[in-house]
């Protein structure tokens, strides 16, 4: 699944279509917000990029990034405990990782300590892993310091944003930020990554297109 | 008129006779089914209203006749004796009359009307067939038809359709699948193709007595080999000449004649005349019960004779003998049935065969036939006495008739159907208006036979072409005559038979299921459902179709649906029949005409169709063309792989006729471009519309992937059997995946570099190589993975048994099946008794389904429908794995877990490397992960990690064994390919598949093998330099040191360096643009002076390969 992980670009000779496709994992404890971060994602001003899936736990949504159109396969995990197990199910071959808290309950951003340390272990040794300590809006229930994740992301090297998915803020900035975070010179194999776009990309000039408005 | 209904017979034919035979069978017995209503209409819309008028009036006279008619028809059954000397006397006449109908017949359409005169042309049938034209005539038929048969018609007609009706009751067997369409689906296997003469005598010798292969290769006569049974003191296999006479085909020896070798062998399976034991399908076919069994069966052409399909021959042979011998008696009255049956198909062959035999008609036919009679008369006798341990066998003969009708009838049924509602535009009109009454009135005909009248008077308003309309009539008014005369002609159980031969017209067939209905129950009721079924299918293919020809489908169905349920009691053979009826009268004209054996099978396949399609066309063009799109469609009816299977069919039988035979056949070759009339041009533009370029390419290389006599074919078949010897050798289910997964890759691998699938391109339609690629995934899941799913899954399972994985999954199945939903996780809705059985509805069809991607698809489908159930409690809100995962454990837990273990594993370890599956690849991790969540439940909340081990591990390898497959893929393939051309550049390319090691002293013996000459050597032309090669040097390394495009691989004779030096070769395998391998590009060939011997070189090598 994940094998072609940053599969296909386009043919170098027109650097606007280059595309790259990444599997992105989310991870966190239930209720944090994962699946709301994503679809704040997806739904908000990306609309013409999303492509339409049977539910929410896998979401598929393309950026624009300067001269490359990013596409993100979106894994969703689910929180429980219970499905601890599954985890790495998911994270296997995914080449970025978004672990979520939620700012007013800290036990979620020992969860999502949890996370990076098994990521950092266990997922493939490139992988780009932010960290989002969501419902920002809620800030007078804060009970995660800024500075303290922010500590933390700094010291293990992840990308962390505050971000509420109630409001949008911050979250296209995380996917932007992941997107530019991600190695856009992948390539297993040249005719291989083009087929790859071909079937994953329906229209890759169109996306360039919106690329452009929607990345900047 | 005539002209058009020609042409389109042609090309049915062409597509027909070659390779195509078993696919033109079943398509014409589906037909046949349906052809019996459509059938009828179809020949009035020929004759035009007129015509039909008098049919009906005739009818209602004509029911005393039928009985005496239909006893002479029957030659071949031993109660004939009686009829066949009138029926025979009046043959021998018409024979010499028959060569000049045939001729006039395809081209006069419209003179078809008077044609009723015609039975002339009925006479040559007289030797098996004609009976069923006659009938035919007799009843419907004969306006449009009639003009050859009209003279013979107008003696036979009345009385032998009516009996043949009778007969065919047998047919009670009404299961799915009549002996006629597991012969027809199975036609691969017995007879299959590049078997050598030594390898059929091997093969045969390992079976039990009465087992058989049919081998027939271009322009040689074709061989029935019979297993005879040892203690007969003659030799274990016995191999008799098929021969041709005119149009029908005969066994060496035997003066009884068949439309086509479908038929010959439906009857030596009932009666073994000549032979020692009658004919016997192997078990394993006819214990089929569905047509995927059969397709399964079929895929494996001659490999089946090997494989363990075939199980214990031996002691299913005992038991048949055993039931022979208790049930002897009664089963002779299927006898009977199966002659009608013959005659039936006959008619279909026959008018196929008209195209051919125009030109060929001859006086001489007729009177053979005329004395045929006699011979086949006593031989019909002990047709008889042999015929009880068949019946035994297969239970009984008559529900091949039926089982045509319904089963490979689907596209029959179309045309049927199709005829009916072509022929009977106004009639359509008419119904609209007021249509859906006489929609009833037809229906409540066809539940009873009394109903069945009252619509007929409708029809006949509507317009003569109602075929149906005349068809019940007939057959309700001549049904007490016939059935008075059935009854009597059962007795004798071989006067039926020989009356349904005579009869052969599907005015017969309509005549005999209107008795049957009137003496009958309803018994057939289910067959009829069946038809009806069929029908629907195909209506709901034709969907995209304009409503008009939804219409038009209806009222066929309609018409169709009354004829089944002339057979009360599923026993009888009744919807036989009624499918031969519509297949007699065009077989009466082709048997008239004449042809070739092979144009015979052709022709069986296409004539049902284009009788109907001829008349539909001539008369209404709109219709017509909505008819020749339904055949098609009806095609799709049966299923949608199918539906593209018979299209590709007809086109290859097209192209193989046209280039083996006469200019009809070229013109048939090129249906879809080439249309000689309009009825052509429309049912070209029909079958274009309809079936898709992909899917048609698709096919052919399916059809390829089946061919012995291709290279890939073989590579195919020899992939195939390898992994059937060594799926019990894995020790492990990913092993054993893997290396199946590995074999479809390499062979995708081959195809797309290959000329092989460059030669079945449409210059006019480029594919994207990815599309490319997609569609030979496609076609290689159903070569490969189709044939050896059900394998698969039983080394899977017993795999997983012996690990006891499944026992494990059970148990703890239980367990979370006991548990909460609260317990799992789940906070949202849980699917409803509704949704879960929607969704248990899924994933039965995921784990039926043999290709990764549908699979995959269909769990999608699945998951989609948790989701909705889900958001029932929460309408609005998204959910997402938090929810969707607890909600999966829930439903999986009160799903086959051991079904479901199994498809995934299929699914992961089988789909397309190459594909991105997203989406698809997130749920199937999904499954995956929560079918190995529920293995290890109980222990879950305790030891959530450490158990979760294995999984990981197990995914992990997953993902890494996709993209080592991917890298190698990227690579091309483990194998390169080289092309070589023989015996000058650019001609007769092939492509070897070349390993890096590979020398060019290997590569020469490969093209030695590929090209047939072991003198040859091979060189390589750079930029039309003749360079030789070092028999040490890597052939490999050669091609890369070559600039691709100025290099070409030749093998050639030893001291002929450079046939033409000049010409630039095609570089590689691909590229080849002049290829001419296979039959494919015959016009290439032509192009190139040199080329006509090449041709021939490559035919010849083509043969032999086979062998």
């Amino acid at each position: 699944m994940s094998s072609r992980g940053s599969g296909g670009r386009s043919n170098g000779t027109l650097p606007q279509t280059k595309i790259c496709q990444f599997k992105l994992v989310l991870l966190g404890d239930m209720a944090v917000g994962k699946s709301s971060l994503v679809l704040r994602f997806v739904k908000g001003q990306f609309d013409e990029f999303q492509e339409t899936t049977i539910g929410a736990a896998f979401l598929a949504q393309s950026v624009c990034l300067d001269d490359t159109t990013v596409k993100f396969e979106i894994w969703d995990t689910a929180g429980q405990e219970r499905y601890h197990s599954l985890a790495p199910m998911y994270y296997r071959g995914a080449q970025a990782a978004i672990v979520v808290f939620d700012i007013t309950k800290p036990e979620t951003f020992e969860r999502a300590k949890a996370w990076v340390k098994e990521l950092q272990r266990q997922a493939s040794p490139n992988i780009v892993i932010a960290l989002a300590g969501n419902k920002a809006d809620l800030a007078e229930k804060r009970l995660v310091e800024y500075e303290e994740a922010q500590t933390y992301a700094e010291d293990t090297g992840l990308l962390f944003m505050e971000t509420s998915a109630k409001t949008a803020m911050n979250v296209n900035e995380l996917f932007l930020a992941i997107a530019k975070k991600m190695p856009k010179t992948d390539t297993q194999n040249p005719t291989h990554a083009a087929r790859h776009r071909g079937v994953n990309l329906q229209d890759p000039d169109a996306h360039s297109t919106r690329a452009c408005c929607g990345g900047n | 008129m005539e002209a058009s209904v020609v042409s389109q017979d042609a090309g049915h034919s062409s597509p027909l006779t070659g390779p195509l035979d078993p696919p033109s069978l079943p398509s014409s017995s589906p037909l046949s089914a349906p052809l019996l209503p459509s059938n009828p209409p179809a020949r009035p819309s020929r004759p035009k209203p007129p015509p039909p008028m008098a049919k009906s009036s005739q009818l209602p006279s004509r029911p005393p006749f039928p009985p005496s008619t239909p006893p002479s028809l029957p030659p071949p059954l031993p109660p004939v004796p009686p009829p066949a000397p009138s029926s025979l006397s009046p043959n021998p006449t018409l024979p010499p009359s028959l060569p000049p109908p045939l001729s006039p017949t395809p081209v006069s359409p419209p003179p078809l009307s008077p044609t009723p005169v015609s039975p002339p042309p009925l006479s040559p049938t007289l030797v098996s067939p004609p009976p069923p034209l006659l009938s035919d005539l007799t009843l419907a038929l004969s306006p449009a038809l009639p003009p050859p048969l009209s003279p013979t018609l107008c003696s036979i007609p009345s009385p032998p359709p009516p009996p043949t009706p009778v007969t065919p009751p047998p047919s009670p067997v009404s299961p799915p699948l009549s002996f006629i369409d597991k012969l027809v689906g199975s036609t691969s296997v017995w007879q299959p193709k590049g078997l050598s003469e030594e390898q059929a005598t091997n093969i045969m010798e390992k079976e039990a007595a009465g087992a058989f292969l049919v081998q027939s290769t271009e322009d040689k006569a074709t061989m029935l080999s019979v297993r005879q049974p040892e203690e007969a003191g003659a030799p274990l296999v016995r191999k008799l000449t098929v021969k041709q006479h005119k149009t029908f085909v005969h066994l060496e020896g035997s003066s009884l004649v068949f439309d086509d070798i479908f038929k010959l062998i439906s009857f030596y399976s009932v009666s073994r005349d000549i032979l020692l034991v009658p004919l016997r399908l192997p078990q394993a076919i006819t214990t089929a019960t569905k047509k995927e069994e059969l397709e399964v069966i079929a895929a494996m052409g001659a490999d089946f004779w090997t494989s363990n399909l075939k199980q214990h021959p031996e002691n299913q042979d005992l038991d048949l003998q055993q039931d022979q011998t208790t049930h002897p008696d009664k089963y002779l009255y299927i006898n009977p049935v199966t002659v009608e049956d013959r005659p039936s198909k006959d008619p279909k062959p026959s008018a196929t065969s008209k195209l051919h035999t125009s030109s060929n008609e001859d006086t001489s036919s007729a009177l053979q036939n005329g004395e045929i009679p006699e011979k086949i008369v006593a031989q019909v006798k002990v047709s008889t006495k042999s015929t009880p341990k068949q019946e035994a066998k297969y239970k009984r003969p008559p529900p091949r008739p039926p089982s045509l009708s319904s089963g490979s009838g689907m596209g029959l049924l179309f045309s049927t159907s199709s005829s009916p509602s072509v022929t009977s535009e106004a009639e359509r009109k008419e119904e609209a208006k007021g249509g859906t009454v006489a929609k009833e009135d037809r229906k409540s005909a066809s539940t009873s036979p009394p109903p069945s009248r009252p619509p007929v008077p409708p029809q006949s308003r509507a317009a003569p072409p109602l075929p149906p309309a005349p068809s019940r009539r007939t057959s309700s008014g001549r049904g007490t005559g016939r059935e008075v005369g059935e009854g009597t002609e059962r007795e004798k159980g071989q006067n039926p038979a020989r009356k349904s031969e005579r009869e052969g017209g599907g005015e017969r067939g309509k005549e005999k299921a209107g008795l049957l209905a009137e003496s009958a129950e309803q018994k057939s009721k289910l067959q009829q459902q069946q038809v009806e079924e069929d029908a629907e299918k195909g209506g709901r293919e034709d969907e995209k179709e304009e409503k008009e020809e939804k219409t038009e489908k209806e009222d066929k169905q309609k018409c169709s649906a009354p004829c089944p349920p002339l057979g009360k009691k599923p026993s009888r053979p009744v919807p036989p029949p009624r499918t031969k009826p519509c297949f007699q009268n065009p077989a009466l004209n082709s048997s008239q005409a004449g042809g070739p054996i092979t144009n015979q099978s052709a022709s069986v396949r296409l004539p049902p169709p284009s009788p109907a399609r001829r008349p539909d066309v001539s008369l209404y063009s709109p219709q017509g063309g909505a008819v020749l799109g339904t055949d098609p469609d009806s095609c799709s009816a049966s299923s949608t792989e199918e539906e593209a299977e018979p299209s590709q069919d007809l086109e290859q039988s097209n192209n193989r006729i046209a280039d083996s035979r006469s200019p009809k056949a070229a013109v048939r070759r090129t249906p879809t471009t080439i249309m000689l009339d309009r009825a052509r041009y429309r049912l070209s533009t029909v079958i274009t519309g309809l079936i898709s370029h992909e899917r048609r390419l698709t096919q052919r290389i399916v059809e390829l992937a089946r061919d012995p006599m291709s290279y890939f074919g073989n590579l195919v078949k020899e992939h195939r059997a390898f992994t059937l010897e060594t799926m019990s050798n894995h020790s492990s289910s990913t092993e054993l995946l893997q290396e199946i997964r590995q074999m479809m890759t390499q062979l995708k691998s081959y195809l797309l570099q290959s000329t092989e699938l460059q030669a079945m391109l449409e210059p006019q339609h480029q594919y994207p190589q990815d599309k490319l690629e997609s569609i030979v995934e496609t076609a290689l899941c159903k070569s490969v993975l189709k044939p050896l799913r059900e394998p698969i899954y039983q080394s899977l399972e017993r795999l997983h048994t012996s690990s006891d994985s499944l026992k494990q999954l059970a148990l703890n199945q239980s367990v979370v099946l006991g548990s909460t939903t609260t317990a799992l996780g789940v906070t949202t809705a849980v699917p409803e008794a509704s949704a879960m059985e929607k969704i248990s509805i899924k994933l039965n069809n995921l784990h039926q389904e043999y290709s990764p991607q549908k699979k995959i698809e269909t769990l999608l489908k699945a998951c989609k429908i948790i989701y909705d159930s889900m958001s029932v409690s929460s309408p609005g809100r998204t959910h997402g794995a938090d929810d969707f995962l607890p909600v999966m454990m829930y439903v999986l837990a009160r799903s086959n877990l051991s079904a479901l273990q199994l498809d995934v594993e299929y699914m992961m370890e089988l789909m397309d490397p190459s594909l991105t599956l997203g989406e698809g690849s997130y749920y199937l991790t999904t499954t995956y992960g929560a079918l190995e969540h529920i293995k290890t439940f109980d222990q879950q909340r305790s030891a959530t990690r450490q158990l979760s081990r294995e999984v990981q591990d197990s995914i992990h390898r997953w993902e890494r064994r996709r993209t080592l497959n991917q890298e190698r893929e990227g690579q091309g393939s483990v194998r390169d390919f080289l092309t070589v051309c023989c015996p000058e550049i650019g001609s007769n390319p092939k492509t070897l598949g070349v390993l890096p090691t590979t020398t060019i002293q290997q590569l020469t013996e490969q093209c030695a093998t590929r090209f047939e000459q072991d003198s040859y050597t091979l060189s390589v032309y750079m930029d039309g330099v003749h360079q030789t090669l070092a028999p040490t040097e890597l052939a490999l390394s050669v091609k890369n040191s070559c600039q691709p495009g100025t290099y070409c691989f030749v093998y050639h004779p030893p001291g002929q360096p450079c046939p033409q030096p000049s010409r630039s070769c095609p570089t590689d395998p691909p590229p080849a643009p002049p290829v001419l391998p296979e039959s494919f590009l015959p016009p290439d060939a032509a192009a190139s002076p040199s080329d006509g011997e090449v041709e021939v070189e490559v035919e010849e090598e083509e043969s032999l390969i086979s062998l």
